[in-house]
């Protein structure tokens, strides 16, 4: 009888706190939005089952959390399965290979034919500037502060690595944060998009993008990396598989590899990471104050680089002659490839005939480009 | 500890050179952006410069498999399908 009394003492049910309780709701919570409302299903269902993973309760002396990895002493058998796969975003292991497959299966053609709208996935990081003054008004400390901001780069990768780099404990919420605007894409974007643009404007069509060479899709990845790491090195690692990624798809003579870094080995990675992330949610490290600070500043800093992408796209058309429609500075985002679909979205509310959705996708492509710049520089200035 | 100095507004803000990280930040985020721009305008003056010394356009290894059906005997038959259908339609009427 003792024995059973002592087992019981050891199940979920006995060490339940009401904070794991509330984490594995909003686990669940995740996984309904990917089934139900398809809000980015890729990383919303491993990310939301590994947050129900990352709080079933156990005794301290299994090594079953992603934070068991050995470091506390103990031998071999303190470190569990679980830190194991979490090294690849301690170490900021696994956003570079993301990187490597989203560069396999980008295409830079509607960025190449029309330049001027590259400016636009520069525009859109103002989000992520403003927001770590923000971050700093508030009280945060430099470097995690900086990892706050990046989240207005829409790009969970570059959110995780430069979190891992700068604030390695607070990554948790900063990348459940990015992933979470990321998927709520559709619900925060269109209302300031409108906001800030009037019905005519709405309706600008642009000019069909030119045919891109392939001379000019190879010497792309190769010229923008140079121009890129020559100015900001931080960014070496994710623009350098970013680019690289690019180049076995645009060579031509390493489709296989291309293949490869698009499907399976992104898909592999992708698993990995969100379960990891999810997993690292344990609700004693997560639920704090400063995580739904976290959670505001990264709203803020969401809406104001859509903001600041519109605006830029409506300046810009005070000089152009060919006007550009300004809601696809709101793609600068990057947030690839969902914020180029809202706006291919909004702008058919207003004109069922206007196909945005090309254009939309060269600033969001600079975007993402442009956020791994911000990192880089964020990283350069702020790991010192 | 998050909140190491219990700094906050402004004074934070100038504690860290907020804005100065913030302007330069920003200024070379444009500055990496507008030369990826400039150099893309470029790109085919510069290639159509080149044109008599650079190598033929490379072509995909991928893209010698064809992708689509290219029989000639398609069209034959889509177009015995579309009179079968005229025909049929025809005799409805």
């Amino acid at each position: 009888m003792q024995i059973l009394y002592d087992f019981l003492q050891t199940t979920g049910f006995y060490l339940m706190e009401w904070r794991n309780a509330v984490m594995i709701i909003i686990g669940i919570l995740f996984i309904a939005l990917a089934i139900i409302k398809d809000y980015e299903p890729l990383l919303l269902l491993p990310i939301g089952f590994g947050i129900i993973v990352g709080n079933i309760p156990f005794v301290q002396s299994m090594a079953l959390s992603v934070y068991d990895d050995g470091s506390q002493g103990g031998g071999p058998m303190s470190v569990s399965v679980l830190s194991m796969i979490y090294f690849g975003v301690k170490f900021g292991l696994f956003p570079p290979l993301i990187f490597l497959g989203i560069g396999a299966m980008t295409d830079f053609s509607t960025m190449l034919s029309n330049p001027k709208l590259v400016l636009l996935g520069a525009a859109a990081q103002i989000g992520v500037f403003l927001t770590f003054l923000g971050a700093l008004a508030l009280g945060f400390d430099a470097k995690i502060a900086g990892a706050i901001g990046i989240i207005g780069g829409a790009d969970g990768p570059t959110a995780i690595f430069l979190a891992s780099r700068l604030a390695p404990e607070y990554l948790g919420p900063i990348a459940i944060a990015a992933y979470s605007y990321m998927a709520l894409v559709p619900v925060i974007q269109p209302p300031i998009m409108k906001l800030l643009t009037t019905r005519e404007e709405r309706r600008i069509r642009m000019k069909p993008p030119r045919t891109v060479s392939k001379r000019e899709r190879i010497i792309f990845p190769i010229v923008a990396f140079l121009i890129c790491t020559l100015i900001a090195p931080g960014a070496l690692v994710l623009l350098g598989m970013l680019f690289f990624g690019n180049l076995l798809k645009e060579s031509g003579v390493t489709e296989r590899l291309a293949q490869t870094a698009r499907t399976g080995m992104i898909d592999v990675v992708t698993i990995l990471l969100g379960f990891a992330v999810g997993a690292s949610t344990k609700a004693q490290y997560f639920l704090r104050a400063e995580s739904i600070l976290i959670f505001t500043l990264g709203a803020a800093s969401f809406a104001v680089a859509t903001a600041g992408g519109v605006l830029f796209a409506k300046l810009m058309n005070v000089f152009l002659k060919e006007k550009i429609n300004p809601l696809v500075g709101a793609a600068g985002v990057s947030a690839v490839p969902d914020s180029a679909r809202v706006v291919q979205q909004v702008g058919q509310q207003e004109d069922s005939h206007n196909f945005l959705l090309m254009h939309a996708m060269a600033p969001n492509v600079a975007g993402v480009i442009g956020s791994a710049v911000a990192a880089g520089v964020l990283w350069s200035v702020l790991a010192e | 500890m998050i909140f190491a100095q219990q700094y906050y507004g402004i004074r934070n803000i100038t504690e860290y050179e907020g804005i100065g990280v913030s302007i330069t930040g920003i200024s070379i985020v444009f500055a990496a952006l507008v030369l990826i721009s400039l150099f893309i305008t470029s790109l085919p003056r510069v290639l159509a410069m080149l044109e008599s010394v650079l190598p033929p356009e490379p072509k995909s290894h991928a893209a010698t498999v064809p992708t689509t059906s290219t029989n000639d005997h398609d069209e034959a038959v889509v177009a015995a399908i579309g009179f079968a259908l005229h025909a049929r339609h025809r005799k409805k009427n």
